[in-house]
């Protein structure tokens, strides 16, 4: 490898080894930053759920939303049916007719997308607050009850975000996920101690009401509409808060082929949304958002190129090498035991790799505290779907999102359009 | 309802100065490791100058007293002088190649190492005939992979027969660029090496990659009081 391109990756792993830094040092002396306090009174809550060929859920979702543990003529809910083809329409209208005593309003529009679906419910809406609830999620009974409260505790609070975890699913690729969003609420809620949270997901998260008259609904156009409003909220300078006491369970992808398209619609929405609001991009005014959390994201998918590249490059050469090489010695396989037997021979410990070694050990020790603290943090068990979705979840997984980047790299490049 | 920001500076500060401080020790340690490495290799070369002197004496001593028996001894100092070579040669290329300061040390140990080979040879050419030793010999002149695309080709046939047939085959690696040892263009000089890889072999030369077959087809016929698996093809032919 030639001498600038092993500067470029000394290069980026310093870039990345600095963050994880920085992050576990916020992470270990930041403190608590949110009060628990419990409910005192019952304001109005709009629960407004977008629905495209949601056939398969819907129901589960509504009956979830029934079964909060919350007032129900303080909760209002919309459905908002974005044109459907399916018989989501009537599924929402069956449970309709079935609690009568619930205010639900089914509001049938033609296909304009999410965006457009969130905005047609948050113009109706009545309530203090307003919930974003995607078809597929489930909030907890207590979910409710338990993010209104922050709201009452700190009047610059804008958005409160539930602990999002995923269904438990018998899918392997779903199990596999499920590590990954645990984690990710290690992240947030580090994200929202520096006041750096760049997401408001669709599964149950909490806006106040007022705040879409001052900044306006959701982006009709954009690929990741929670990701544009987030990244809004924090240019107007609103206050967004994670919890891990409250949650929503959300059905992740089952199979590979969903995966990578809704990784691709978010990994790409990410940089697009980064490319829109690039002039956050090393702002002071913005604090630790300008100074960090943008610039981090606008080059995060050259970091992870990078790394990636390399992996696969130092994985894949040996590989094509060793299969080069047993071509010219007239594939004897026996020279495999010959070339370890004489490995094993001229041994000496300086052969080892030391400096590889000891970032090895050094990023496995902080993984490993990473998957810890944030199983704590969530209340959840490390191996309570066995060790194989966890092996796979650190050692193959890192390399199937590796593939969204490099073809996010491709279509970029060929400026191939997202259909969503 | 709006946040007041800040910039976490002394975080930054910290966080920059604990990762510079591992990346510092990271490169410490590469350090302390590739010394440690020269000085294995300046202690194996060191062996290697005892054990060539050792095989030295003791051709001389064969030579005055014409007693053929004590070849048996010889041999034996021969193959581990042999083996050690190798093992010298293999893990001065390894370290080499990952040294990143210590370039011009091991510069310097490749040329012992190189004088320590063309010794080797010289007593090698003497004892072979006297003590009746079954041994082809192969001389590799090779450059880096600017210069010489095939050369780590030959490198992996050369391995494989080196592991095959052990002290019956004498390979002699000449690093081409080695610029400070004069031998060095002495030999090319002798051979005519102009193109790389070149191999010698039993004084024949062939210019370009050369393959497992080919060397075997030249090499295999020394072997005559050896059964060597790789050779039955070849033996068998000339026997036919």
């Amino acid at each position: 490898m030639s001498l600038l391109l092993t500067n470029i990756l000394i290069g980026v792993y310093f870039i990345s080894f600095f963050f994880v830094v920085f992050w576990l040092i916020t992470f270990l002396t930041e403190p608590e930053h949110l009060k628990k306090r419990r409910l005192t009174e019952y304001p109005l809550v709009t629960i407004g759920i977008p629905a495209y060929n949601e056939e398969k859920n819907i129901e589960k979702t509504l009956y979830s939303v029934i079964q909060l543990d919350y007032p129900k003529e303080k909760m209002e809910i919309i459905i908002v049916n974005d044109g459907s083809k399916d018989t989501t329409q009537q599924k929402a209208e069956k449970i309709i007719k079935q609690y009568p005593e619930y205010q639900i309003e089914l509001i049938n529009q033609k296909n304009q997308g999410k965006g457009a679906a969130l905005n047609t419910a948050i113009k109706k809406a009545k309530g203090e607050f307003f919930v974003c609830l995607d078809a597929d999620s489930y909030p907890q009974k207590n979910a409710l009850k338990k993010i209104i409260p922050y709201f009452e505790d700190n009047k610059d609070i804008a958005v409160v975000l539930p602990c999002m975890k995923t269904v438990t699913g018998k899918n392997f690729l779903q199990k596999i996920q499920r590590y990954e969003y645990i984690i990710n609420m290690f992240y947030k809620e580090l994200m929202g101690k520096l006041d750096c949270i760049r997401v408001t997901p669709g599964p149950f998260s909490v806006y106040r009401t007022k705040v879409f008259e001052k900044i306006g609904g959701f982006d009709e156009n954009n690929l990741t509409e929670d990701l544009e409003m987030a990244i809004r909220l924090q240019k107007n300078n609103y206050k967004i808060v994670q919890t891990t006491d409250s949650t929503v369970y959300t059905v992740p992808p089952n199979t590979f082929k969903q995966l990578l398209k809704q990784r691709n619609r978010w990994y790409k929405g990410s940089i697009l949304n980064s490319l829109k609001y690039k002039k956050l991009i090393f702002q002071k005014k913005y604090g630790d958002f300008g100074i960090m959390e943008m610039p981090a994201s606008f080059f995060s998918g050259i970091i992870v190129l990078t790394i990636i590249t390399s992996m696969i490059y130092s994985f894949l050469k040996p590989i094509i090498q060793n299969i080069h090489n047993f071509s010219l010695i007239g594939f004897d396989f026996s020279a495999i035991f010959n070339s370890y037997y004489t490995w094993f021979t001229r041994f000496n410990i300086l052969d080892l790799n030391f400096v590889l070694i000891s970032l090895s050990i050094c990023m496995g020790f902080t993984s490993f505290y990473v998957l810890k603290k944030s199983h704590t943090m969530t209340k959840e068990k490390i191996l309570k779907q066995g060790i194989t979705p966890l092996i796979f979840y650190t050692f193959v997984y890192f390399f199937i999102l590796g593939i969204v980047w490099i073809n996010i790299a491709f279509d970029l490049i060929l400026k191939v359009r997202q259909k969503w | 309802m709006v946040v007041t920001r800040k910039i976490s500076r002394n975080k930054y500060l910290f966080a920059f100065l604990i990762t510079l401080i591992v990346f510092s020790l990271g490169l410490l340690l590469g350090l302390v490791i590739e010394n440690k490495r020269v000085k294995y290799i300046e202690l194996q070369d060191e062996t290697q100058k005892q054990d060539i002197n050792s095989l030295q004496l003791q051709y001389q001593i064969i030579d005055a007293f014409g007693e053929e028996k004590n070849c048996e001894a010889i041999q034996k100092t021969f193959e581990i002088n042999a083996q050690n070579l190798e093992n010298l040669r293999d893990k001065l290329e390894k370290y080499q190649a990952n040294a990143n300061l210590n370039k011009k040390d091991f510069d310097l140990l490749k040329r012992e190492y190189t004088l320590a080979q063309i010794k080797f040879w010289l007593i090698t050419k003497k004892t072979k005939s006297m003590c009746n030793i079954d041994a082809a010999t192969i001389f590799y002149f090779y450059a880096d992979a600017k210069n010489c695309t095939k050369c780590q080709d030959q490198a992996v046939v050369l391995t494989y027969l080196k592991d095959k047939f052990g002290s019956n085959l004498l390979t002699f690696v000449f690093d081409s660029q080695l610029k400070d040892e004069p031998i060095i263009d002495l030999l090319k000089k002798v051979y005519g090496i102009q193109t790389y890889p070149t191999l010698i072999i039993n004084e024949k030369k062939y210019d370009g990659f050369t393959t497992k077959e080919i060397i075997l087809k030249d090499i295999c016929p020394k072997m005559k009081n050896t059964t060597i698996d790789l050779c039955n093809q070849y033996q068998t032919v000339i026997i036919s």
